[in-house]
């Protein structure tokens, strides 16, 4: 994880950060020092806010990831196995996907209405593919060779969907996932902050509406954390869902 | 040709033709290909490489579909895998599964339908048979190039085939390595009596292992030579190397091949 030896940055920025304000040296009308920032952030734990919003989001993302990573996979799943399937959808999926998902934010909430419900949708459009690509490339590209072991030891379809493709295909399915968690805490965070006053982009939003530059730091450094922590979190899982696997080391450091 | 002396061969090829969808249009890749195999005998196929060799093994093991001629095993036409046999593949790295363990790469052809308990004597047998006793916990990718292919042997055994087919089997191999498990092959094949047709490019494996050597050449391939070896068994690595009959089956092969300008 994060060595000693790279907290020494941060903490020295931070101190830096806090000694320039105080001293008057940065004067910025909305600049807070790192102690407000840090009041702020106590006065929100202890007011229950901060937790009712962090809980709030990470509902909507956790949600989102899983049903993208259900949508991605199985779609992902038709399109790499049956050729008619991808002949029809390749084209539609290329360029649905590299449609920003916050540029259909404004569509979503007139058809929608503002709401958790629309969050959920978007973060699930959005996230699912990663999932979508890295399953559909791992199912096209599962060696040859296995196909004809199948064969050759006459496996039935199902048998040979369990045994070879599956597990085969396991790793960038669950590479796939960690992209999908990050995709999905960031078009949810965009999402509060244009259509609720919920979560944490609402909360951001209404510090910077109200004029609280502390409160608004506070906000923003939890998003990091949650950031920092649901990356690390998924790639344990996907280390240990795959002991010793090389595909899922090599595919889970590129990503 | 009557049922009764059908059932007297294990494979009988006949007048086996295929093409094959390239770039440029259908290629003839092989044709009027015609031999028998008898239960029990092991057959090398020798070739150029690009001549037909796989081309020909996957047709046998039914995972390629003539375009003519006929194949029967026993007494019955292939069309698709059959039972009761099994192709081992050269490239034992695509064609383990590395997420499994041995002993269950090895089970993977008995899984469903063999109960367990037996599956385990199978497994346990097989492992022995290619010597890799008490290797069963172990991954593929911890293993040499000569141990992951005698995995491969090893599964094709515990589905007990009659009929073993090799495409290449130990081409990947340092010298060595290739001489052990030939020796190993033989082994199995004097405790188990299962028909094996293999294809190589190298000469020596051919005929060292081998009751016939069949030599396919031309293009598009077809058989040229068909030479019964002749050689006793046991074989050694050493002595049936040094034998005027081998040398003499070797001369004539060399001969065949070298009028095939590939």
């Amino acid at each position: 994880m994060v060595s000693r030896a790279g907290l020494l940055v941060p903490l020295a920025f931070t101190g830096a950060w806090q000694v320039l304000v105080s001293t008057g040296v940065l004067r910025y009308d909305y600049l807070p020092a790192p102690v407000d920032v840090g009041e702020s952030l106590v006065a929100l734990t202890a007011s229950g806010e901060l937790a009712a919003d962090l809980a709030h989001t990470l509902a909507i993302v956790v949600f989102a990831a899983a049903l993208a990573l259900a949508l991605g996979g199985a779609l992902g799943f038709a399109i790499g196995s049956l050729p008619p399937v991808r002949v029809h959808l390749m084209a539609s999926v290329d360029f649905l996907r590299t449609i920003p998902a916050v540029a259909l934010l404004p569509v979503a909430l007139l058809q929608f209405g503002p709401g958790p419900g629309t969050e959920l949708i978007l973060a699930t459009w959005a996230a699912q593919w990663p999932v979508l690509v890295n399953t559909a490339g791992a199912v096209a590209t599962v060696p040859a060779r296995l196909h004809d072991v199948a064969r050759t030891l006459r496996l039935t379809r199902t048998k040979k969907l369990r045994t070879i493709v599956f597990p085969a295909v396991l790793p960038a399915w669950l590479a796939g996932a960690r992209v999908a968690g990050m995709i999905a805490l960031l078009v949810t965070v965009v999402a509060e902050m244009i259509m609720t006053p919920e979560g944490l982009g609402g909360g951001l939003i209404q510090s910077m509406q109200a004029l609280d530059p502390a409160r608004m730091w506070a906000y923003a450094l939890t998003c990091g954390v949650v950031g920092a922590v649901l990356n690390a979190t998924l790639r344990r899982a996907v280390r240990i869902g795959l002991p010793g696997s090389a595909v899922n080391l090599d595919q889970a450091g590129a990503t | 040709m009557s049922t009764a002396e059908r059932t007297a061969v294990a494979y009988e090829v006949d007048s086996l033709g295929v093409r094959l969808n390239s770039t440029d249009g259908p290629r003839q890749i092989v044709r009027d290909i015609s031999f028998d195999v008898a239960p029990g005998e092991i057959v090398g196929i020798v070739g150029r490489s690009g001549v037909g060799k796989t081309t020909l093994l996957r047709v046998l093991g039914g995972l390629l579909a003539p375009s003519s001629g006929t194949v029967f095993l026993g007494n019955r036409a292939v069309h698709g895998p059959p039972a009761d046999v099994v192709v081992v593949f050269q490239d034992y790295d695509n064609a383990l599964l590395p997420w499994r363990t041995v002993e269950r790469n090895v089970a993977l052809g008995l899984e469903g339908r063999v109960p367990r308990r037996e599956r385990r004597s199978r497994v346990e047998r097989a492992l022995g048979l290619v010597g890799l006793d008490g290797r069963g916990k172990e991954y593929p990718r911890r293993l040499s190039g000569g141990m992951a292919q005698r995995v491969q042997i090893a599964r094709a055994l515990a589905v007990q085939p009659t009929v073993l087919l090799m495409d290449e089997p130990f081409g990947a191999l340092d010298a060595l390595t290739k001489a052990t498990l030939q020796d190993v092959l033989l082994d199995i094949h004097a405790q188990t009596r299962t028909t094996i047709v293999f294809i190589t490019h190298d000469l020596d494996e051919a005929i060292y292992l081998s009751d016939r050597v069949l030599v396919l050449a031309g293009a598009p391939g077809t058989i040229t030579r068909a030479l019964p070896t002749g050689l006793p068994r046991p074989r050694d690595q050493l002595a049936t190397r040094e034998l005027p009959g081998y040398l003499r089956v070797r001369h004539q092969l060399w001969e065949a091949l070298r009028a095939d300008h590939g």
